[in-house]
């Protein structure tokens, strides 16, 4: 234990010596970096400001990892779509950002400070602007209840810190070198951001978090006005394929099975009211998704 | 070329807009499609989509059935026997079993029939690029897509017309909570 503090406490302080550069690397603050690992080393949550920064970061290696897609009328749609449902969540104020990703994959994703992702594969599943909202709530409510953040500052507090200040001291030690040697590090130090994302991406959010994004996503749903039987709907058709196809393997291996999430709905559906005007908007997202 | 693939596109978006028409005035309806699905457990067959609806027949668990249309937490179905009756069933009694048939395939989207449960369970999408453990492991991030998506600005009026639009009405009084 005690040398687990000491090695926490002499990173943070080699951590510190960067802060105050405010050197930026390929887009990222390097000096802003060393001042997130530093605080969430001080603190037990991040604060929204360090939530940003760190969703830049998570979204970009996101984005590295497949495409947005080529149509900016998919983008703007989805954006519509999205932001209109964030402004009936917790954080209405947080800056809201949905974008299409060009894969057949059948996945979507949530990175905190409110970058949403959905796949091309995933849309090409939805038959209504309702099941698009369900799977958006999904995914906003995973942000809107910090649950990336919490499980990052649960599980990997001292690995980020670890991570990131090794790094960032490296990068420190060669400023001023020749040009080649900065490329390496500036690759290092994207490494070490990435790495953080890469662990939340790939192992997923718990069992509990998942279901629990899904029973207050048909809440957010129906709050905005869309028809909140609409993510069971989609649950059903993601039930029906292939348990082992490629295009749904990083999504069922980091969430419970469909047949689990319609049975867990299907306790928490009937708790809504049923004297409401609920809308499908069936006909505005073929529109949208057809006509461009 | 370019004047064929732009008539195509306008026949495309006649067809469309009549398809639209057609659905005009069918509010929480959906959807055009026909699905193949097996009903879960022993299960009345309503005439209407409530729960007081008078019963058409009883349907037994593993029966066959084709989904038409699904409104709220009820789907309107057919039986696939020779009785071909016609009624609404609970949502969470019914279980899909071969992949959905679109009236309306989304002409820039990937088929994603391929990757549904056939006979001989071979399952692909190949040739284009994926999205999986691997390609997050690998990536060294994108910035300049990262600017790209933010440049999507909507205004709060700009939500409120799209809102509109579709007559979505919010219901604040449904808070987001969660009691297991």
């Amino acid at each position: 234990m005690i040398r687990r503090l000491l090695c926490h406490n002499l990173l943070a302080a080699c951590v510190l010596n960067l802060t105050s550069c405010g050197m930026s690397v390929n887009g990222i603050n390097v000096g802003k970096i060393a001042d997130l690992s530093t605080n969430i080393a001080k603190s037990a949550t991040t604060n929204q400001a360090e939530e940003l920064l760190l969703g830049d970061q998570l979204a970009a290696m996101l984005l590295g990892a497949s495409k947005l897609h080529e149509s900016s009328e998919w983008q703007h749609y989805i954006n519509q779509v999205g932001r209109y449902l964030a402004n009936y969540s917790n954080r209405p104020d947080l800056p809201w950002t949905f974008a299409v990703l060009d894969t057949p994959d059948i996945n979507a994703f949530a990175v905190p400070g409110g970058y949403v992702f959905v796949t091309s594969g995933l849309l090409s599943l939805l038959q209504s602007e309702a099941e698009l909202a369900a799977v958006l709530s999904h995914e906003i409510i995973h942000i809107d209840q910090r649950h990336q953040l919490v499980e990052m500052e649960r599980q990997n507090k001292l690995e980020i810190l670890q991570t990131i200040g090794s790094v960032a001291a490296e990068y420190k030690a060669a400023t001023g070198e020749a040009t080649s040697r900065q490329a390496l590090q500036n690759q290092r130090i994207a490494q070490s951001v990435f790495g953080i994302g890469h662990s939340l991406y790939t192992k997923g959010l718990s069992r509990d978090d998942e279901l629990q994004a899904d029973a207050l996503a048909v809440r957010l749903t129906a709050r905005a006005g869309y028809d909140p039987y609409a993510l069971a709907a989609v649950m059903q058709r993601l039930d029906a394929i292939d348990n082992h196809s490629g295009s749904l393997q990083l999504l069922l291996s980091t969430h419970p099975t469909p047949f689990d999430r319609l049975s867990a709905l299907q306790l928490t559906l009937p708790q809504l009211p049923t004297d409401r005007h609920y809308v499908v908007a069936e006909q505005r997202f073929t529109q949208h998704l057809v006509a461009h | 070329m370019a004047t064929q693939a732009r008539s195509k596109h306008l026949v495309w978006r006649a067809i469309c807009s009549g398809i639209i028409v057609m659905l005009c005035g069918v509010v929480v309806q959906s959807h055009a499609t026909t699905t193949s699905a097996q009903v879960t457990q022993t299960t009345p067959l309503k005439q209407q989509p409530m729960m007081q609806a008078d019963n058409i027949t009883s349907l037994q668990a593993q029966q066959s059935i084709t989904i038409n249309a699904r409104q709220g937490g009820w789907y309107q179905v057919q039986t696939s026997d020779e009785t071909k009756l016609q009624g609404w069933l609970p949502l969470f009694f019914v279980r899909f079993t071969q992949p959905t048939k679109t009236a309306v395939t989304p002409l820039n989207l990937p088929r994603s029939n391929s990757v549904f449960k056939s006979s001989q369970q071979v399952t692909s999408t190949t040739g284009v690029r994926g999205l999986n453990r691997g390609d997050i492991e690998s990536s060294t991030g994108d910035f300049a897509a990262l600017v790209t998506m933010q440049k999507f600005e909507l205004s709060a009026s700009d939500l409120g017309n799209f809102g509109q639009s579709v007559a979505l009405q919010a219901n604040p009084d449904i808070k987001l909570e969660h009691k297991p």
